[in-house]
């Protein structure tokens, strides 16, 4: 009740309150504001035109400049994204033989190892039969502090999903590129590196999706994006194999989600590995995995937290 | 021509000043400097002088060109902001009531950690003396949304306003 009255007085003070600025204050700034709007002499418009000019000429020089004079690619070892459809699918890099700095904890890791002993639960559909991402329901393994994921998954709607453009060009430019191959020593004759940042667009992400579905996986994928469609706020991926896979992995507020797929001879995925926002890379991932990871980035998260929940299936 | 325009325009603008100018102070406070936010709507509501419907409230109309102006501010994520005090410092006090100047800067500083439509609506309701469905017009809401907006932006600025206090009272930093 006191809080109450308090509320009351203040905004009682605050619709009494005197202006700071006077009324003709105003109406100075506002005279001025439209002769500099209205009043352009014609010595000051040909200036602002000049100036332009002079602008639209620079910029059109460092572009040319940048095209005619662009190194080609060389055999380094970087990674490179392609100009047009940086977000989308990179050329493969090198990847070292010695195993990256996990920041999978030990739980996660030692599943990893002991994964190869286990059976695996009936097999997922495979090939993936290409339906639509839906919201159906999939009976889970048996998951430890599952309540948390579930929360975040009910939140994520399909229907709230708007496509934002469709850019058939930039997919078409995109998958043109997938098929460059690198050699590598080691067991995988070839990598695929795929990339998803938090500027795609809807389509984009099923792009995303589908190149992974074009290896051998099973994908069901959800997406939440920001209010406006600003950038994508949470990706969802359930990944399946016909090996055994069963991963569901989660990440919200990230900025770049890679993923890394090692192929043998055949071009049939081996392995893989992931990482969000740049960080260490996972240790591959075999395809006979069943758990989940959830990432969350952005305010209110001091960097990645993820969970672990690892369920090694008889 | 265009004179007669600009009369009419300040014709128009003068009666609502006051309350035009209290709306963006609370509005753009810890955003923008308020000031700006009135030439920057007063500028582009001149311009769409056409579109203005005679019959309509003129504060309503400026009011509504200056909540779009601040969310396009909002999207292009500027970072300046003025500081508080700066905010308090800059404009003098010939009344020479400096106890409420405080008070409504505390209102102020409390409206700012709102959700920005919350926010709008408590200004506009309270402050502003705009009807709620002035408010559903403004906002482009429904009369259930405006309503639920003032009871949840009252609720909680009555626990902001008794944290300041408190933290004013106990002195700690």
């Amino acid at each position: 009740m006191k809080d109450e009255q308090l509320l009351n007085s203040l905004f009682e003070l605050a619709r009494k309150e005197a202006p700071k600025r006077s009324f003709e204050e105003i109406e100075e700034v506002f005279y001025k504001q439209v002769s500099l709007q209205s009043g352009l002499s014609s010595a000051t418009l040909f200036k602002y035109i000049s100036l332009n000019q002079l602008i639209l000429l620079l910029i059109s020089a460092l572009i040319s400049s940048y095209i005619l004079f662009r190194s080609p690619d060389s055999s380094d070892n970087k990674q490179e994204e392609i100009p047009l459809v940086d977000s989308l699918i990179s050329e493969p890099i090198y990847i070292d033989s010695t195993p990256a700095e996990s920041r999978i904890d030990s739980s996660f890791d030692k599943a990893v190892k002991d994964f190869s002993d286990k059976k695996t639960s009936t097999a997922p559909d495979f090939p993936p039969t290409g339906k639509k991402q839906t919201q159906e329901k999939e009976q889970s393994p048996i998951l430890l502090h599952a309540d948390t994921f579930a929360l975040r998954e009910d939140k994520i709607r399909a229907d709230t999903i708007q496509l934002k453009n469709s850019i058939p060009e930039r997919i078409q430019v995109a998958k043109a590129d997938t098929d460059q191959e690198t050699i590598l020593s080691g067991n995988s004759e070839k990598t695929i590196n795929l990339t998803l940042k938090k500027e795609d667009n809807l389509g984009e992400v099923e792009y995303f999706n589908e190149t992974l579905e074009k290896y051998g996986f099973s994908i069901k994928a959800r997406t939440k994006f920001s209010s406006g469609d600003e950038f994508l706020a949470e990706y969802f991926c359930h990944f399946k194999h016909a090996e055994g896979l069963n991963f569901k992995l989660f990440g919200s507020g990230f900025d770049q989600l890679e993923i890394i797929l090692s192929l043998n001879a055949k071009g049939e995925v081996i392995h893989f590995k992931y990482r969000f926002n740049q960080e260490s890379f996972t240790r591959d991932i075999p395809l006979k995995l069943s758990g989940k990871k959830s990432y969350f980035y952005g305010k209110g998260f001091s960097g990645m937290s993820g969970s672990t929940n690892i369920n090694i299936e008889n | 021509m265009s004179k007669e325009k600009q009369k009419e325009f300040l014709t128009l603008y003068k009666p609502i000043h006051d309350s035009f100018e209290r709306f963006c102070r609370a509005r753009a406070y810890s955003e923008m400097p308020y000031a700006d936010l009135m030439n920057e709507s007063l500028l582009l509501a001149y311009q769409k002088l056409d579109q203005f419907n005679k019959s309509a409230s003129f504060l309503s109309f400026l009011i509504g060109i200056s909540i779009r102006l601040l969310a396009n501010s909002r999207k292009k994520k500027r970072t300046e902001r003025i500081p508080d005090q700066q905010l308090f410092m800059n404009f003098p006090d010939p009344s020479g009531q400096f106890d409420k100047q405080f008070d409504v800067e505390l209102l102020h500083k409390a409206l700012a950690h709102l959700p920005q439509l919350q926010r709008e609506a408590i200004i506009l309701f309270e402050i502003n003396g705009f009807q709620i469905k002035e408010i559903m017009n403004i906002q482009h809401s429904t009369e259930a949304s405006v309503k639920q907006r003032l009871s949840r932006g009252r609720k909680a600025l009555k626990q902001i306003i008794s944290k300041e206090l408190d933290y004013n009272t106990d002195g700690k930093l």
